[in-house]
């Protein structure tokens, strides 16, 4: 199930507020947010949901068991968990690669195997892990209620997107989240933004980057790279909003996942302000453990290539997000020991640098393989045919309101924005934005229901 | 707390207290108002809610199943395409489905040929004629997007139909007569002969390209005066309208009924019925209202007149011919119209059974380019 359906919208999303509502005890009340959270896990794929419930079982089996423990059987305890967790997510993401390595050099001829990935299996192995981490290095006490444990790692709100939200900033809230009036105001706005980010803008400029998807100029396909940066964003920040919007409505206060990353003036502020949970996953449980910044140049070298070789191979199995990991950590380590003094010099030219640096990097990251990135690569720097041609330049007419106001909302416009309608109106800015926002919602729910419409005309041909 | 972190609260507290209300009520209505089986608008049925089974559960279709369910049934659903609709438009879009949104109305894209089909079309043909050596006539009329093309938006990449189609009847044999209608309607282009809401000519373009064949057909000087127009509906809501979404566009339809018609009777073979028109004014009742002309498309059909004339025709067609046909009903004993879409029987037995003395092809650039069953009927029938 997703967030942008209409199902989930008008029917799973009610039905779910009400029970937490009014069935009485929070036990109970998580209970079934546990329950609905594994009916929206299972809704596409039930199968994959077993998989979900015995992972849960065994971490949460296992950990408990550390109470009782030495200290050198709770290390190796956690090591051998970790490696299960990481060797499941690796075998549905590498498998097939795994095999064609074999098949490679031991000259074999192995079939590759069809294995669906299970829907949010990513995200879900980091929450895992992230609870085994903060209990083995004592920053948390072992959760001893499976309910609150699956509650942490299935909420519906985040199992299938994240945000990655670390055990430690969750504990407390775990056993006591209830529905207040102000979280409940504050998530429902949420809501709404990323749904309008979602589906008004991403869904929009997705259908351009379809448009120019094959075209070989310069222009198209510099559009189609642009196109895919904006959507990108917009898909997931907008999603992310509304994963944090729905933790709100249920008593819980997630951090904010992306912060304008596309207003960055270097590749490290980027990744400060990009898929913020995830970032600060790799920090605290893979950089500090490893001595942060403390450490000598060549260590640091090595972690930070580490980090954004494992950021890589976690987004995806192809060589592609490799490259697009290695890109970025060769970039980072630039940027520490060479290019800081020359970005400090110029924010214009520091932002233009890092748009244009990301943009590339996002080349590899839509790319089916290296040959198809080289060859988007080859096209935007007038390898193609030529430098325009009619479609680039009818896709750029006809979506030029969507990129336009793409670009401006990746920028602090709308807090602007915002701010401008509450001195203008003063009180009546409350009926301003509220109407606004109910248009939205409106809008973005009329693109998802258009998004299924399918009249039948055969019969008048 | 300064003023805009509190109007911002107070803003939020109400739309939480908004989307309660709607998100509830909205879950309430729809699951509460009884299912609806067809939609007039999509003229398709509405998943219904599925059955639950062990199996539909397991491999996921139950969900899938509900989830259209909930998105077919939706209150307002049509209401909510409009304002889709509505947003695409005003964000400047002006291509929704392969369609343009021109200041002519709606405008479907050319298509790109079926080349290896187009090639087995051409080939069925001239086959038919080398044959069977009836005389045959090939009036291939063009789509809006030729006609129109200066009407079309900034940049759009059309494909040139018209050389497309000097291309077609440069392939034909020689004794076949190519009628191009595309120069004469290019001269009446600023007139109203396409819909602005469907993807059919009106019956202006087919009565000026009827003028333009009449002398290839045999059919002496055909005029204006001696047919009576009547519009039998200001409420057509086309094709094209129903795939961007809009309910703003609606058109004239106008029948040409010729002045000195001759009794007739029309047999529709394909539905099994017949009767004394070649209109259908039930069709103007539902959403196919272009389906007024012989009852819209079906395998066979003729038209037999209380005439003395000794020529015979057959149409081979697509639904642009739908609105000529009429116009000839004067100038024939009898006018037999296949459409190969729908037919598969022995097109040879036609001719020789209604002592065929014309075959006219009759298609528009869209539809023959892409046609995919011409060849085949024609070929089964010269095995």
């Amino acid at each position: 199930m997703a967030f942008n359906s209409l199902f989930f919208i008008f029917a799973f999303l009610p039905l779910a507020l009400a029970l937490y509502r009014y069935v009485p005890g929070q036990m109970v009340k998580n209970a079934i947010l546990v329950l609905m959270g594994y009916i929206f896990y299972a809704w596409a794929n039930p199968v994959n949901l077993l998989l979900i419930v015995l992972m849960t079982c065994i971490n949460f089996v296992i950990v408990n068991d550390w109470e009782n423990k030495s200290d050198q059987k709770v290390t190796v305890s956690f090591i051998l968990t970790l490696i299960l967790n990481v060797l499941v997510l690796g075998m549905y993401r590498y498998t097939n690669q795994f095999i064609d390595l074999i098949n490679y050099f031991f000259e074999l001829k192995i079939g590759s195997v069809e294995l669906a990935f299970p829907f949010g299996l990513s995200f879900f192995t980091l929450s895992s892990i992230s609870y085994m981490a903060d209990v083995y290095r004592g920053k948390c006490y072992v959760q001893e209620n499976l309910i609150n444990y699956a509650l942490y790692v299935s909420f519906f709100g985040k199992i299938g997107s994240g945000p990655i939200v670390q055990y430690a900033d969750t504990e407390d809230a775990l056993a006591d989240h209830p529905m207040t009036k102000e979280l409940m105001a504050k998530g429902s706005a949420k809501f709404i933004r990323g749904l309008v980010k979602k589906v008004l803008l991403a869904d929009q400029l997705g259908l351009f980057v379809k448009a120019l998807t094959g075209n070989t100029t310069m222009l198209g396909s510099w559009l189609m790279a642009i196109g895919f940066m904006l959507q990108l964003y917009f898909d997931f920040s907008g999603y992310s909003d509304m994963a944090i919007g729905i933790g709100n409505m249920f008593g819980f206060d997630w951090k904010e996942n992306f912060d304008h990353p596309y207003t960055a003036t270097s590749i490290r502020e980027f990744w400060r302000k990009w898929h913020i949970s995830l970032y600060e996953w790799f920090k605290d449980y893979i950089y500090i453990p490893l001595g942060g910044s403390r450490i000598k140049a060549s260590l640091y070298i090595q972690v930070v290539l580490l980090i954004f070789v494992l950021s890589g191979i976690w987004h995806g199995s192809n060589l592609t997000f490799l490259v697009w990991g290695v890109y970025f950590g060769i970039l980072v380590i630039f940027e520490r020991y060479f290019f800081h003094k020359i970005l400090d010099k110029s924010k214009k030219f520091s932002h233009f640098y890092t748009l244009l640096l990301v943009l590339f990097g996002w080349v590899f990251f839509m790319s089916k393989d290296m040959n198809a990135a080289l060859e988007t690569f080859s096209y935007m720097f007038g390898m193609g045919k030529g430098i325009a041609d009619l479609s680039s330049l009818f896709a750029l007419r006809t979506y030029i309101v969507i990129l336009l106001l793409s670009i401006l909302f990746c920028t602090n416009f709308y807090a602007k924005l915002e701010t401008l309608i509450i001195k203008k109106y003063k009180n009546k800015s409350i009926l301003v934005n509220l109407l606004l926002y109910l248009l939205l919602f409106v809008v973005s729910v009329a693109c998802i229901v258009g998004s299924t419409y399918n009249p039948f005309l055969y019969f008048a041909f | 707390m300064n003023k805009k972190e509190e109007y911002t609260k107070l803003f939020e507290s109400f739309l939480s207290r908004f989307l309660v209300i709607l998100l509830g009520f909205g879950m309430i209505i729809n699951v509460m108002m009884p299912d609806h089986k067809e939609s007039a608008r999509e003229n398709r049925s509405l998943q219904m809610f599925p059955s639950i089974t062990w199996s539909s559960i397991v491999d996921g279709s139950f969900a899938k199943d509900v989830d259209e369910w909930f998105s077919d049934q939706l209150i307002g659903r049509d209401q909510f395409i409009y304002v889709r609709y509505l947003m695409q438009k005003f964000t400047g879009q002006t291509e929704i489905n392969d369609i343009y949104l021109t200041s002519k109305g709606l405008i479907e894209k050319v298509k790109e040929p079926n080349t290896e089909e187009l090639e087995r079309n051409i080939k069925a043909i001239n086959d038919l004629y080398t044959r069977t050596g009836v005389t045959t006539l090939f009036m291939l009329a063009p789509n809006s997007a030729t006609v129109n093309k200066d009407k079309l938006p900034w940049f759009s990449e059309g494909l040139d139909q018209e050389s497309m189609i000097t291309e077609v009847f440069n392939s034909l044999e020689d004794g076949i007569i190519p009628i191009d209608v595309t120069t004469t309607l290019k001269k009446h282009k600023s007139e109203y002969l396409y819909y602005k809401s469907d993807h059919h000519w009106t019956s202006l373009a087919a009565f000026y390209a009827l003028m333009e064949a009449s002398s290839d057909l045999g059919l002496g000087g055909i005029k204006e005066e001696n047919y009576n127009i009547y519009p039998v509906t200001t409420s057509f809501r086309g094709t094209l309208a129903q795939s961007v979404g809009s309910l703003g566009y609606s058109d004239q339809i106008n029948i040409y009924v010729p002045k000195e018609e001759p009794d007739y009777l029309f047999i529709n073979e394909g539905e099994g019925s017949k009767g004394p028109s070649v209109y259908s004014s039930k069709a103007l009742e539902g959403s196919d209202k272009y389906s007024v002309f012989m009852g819209g498309n079906t395998s066979l059909c003729r038209l037999e007149m209380n005439n003395k004339s000794k020529k015979h025709l057959l149409v081979i067609k697509d639904s642009y011919a739908n609105c000529l046909v009429p116009m000839l009903i004067p100038y024939y004993r009898t006018i037999t119209v296949v459409d190969p879409r729908y037919y598969y029987e022995d097109i040879r037995r036609v001719i020789n059974a209604d002592s065929i003395t014309e075959i006219l092809y009759l298609y528009n650039g869209n539809t023959f380019f892409q046609d995919r069953s011409l060849a085949d009927m024609i070929e089964s029938s010269l095995k």
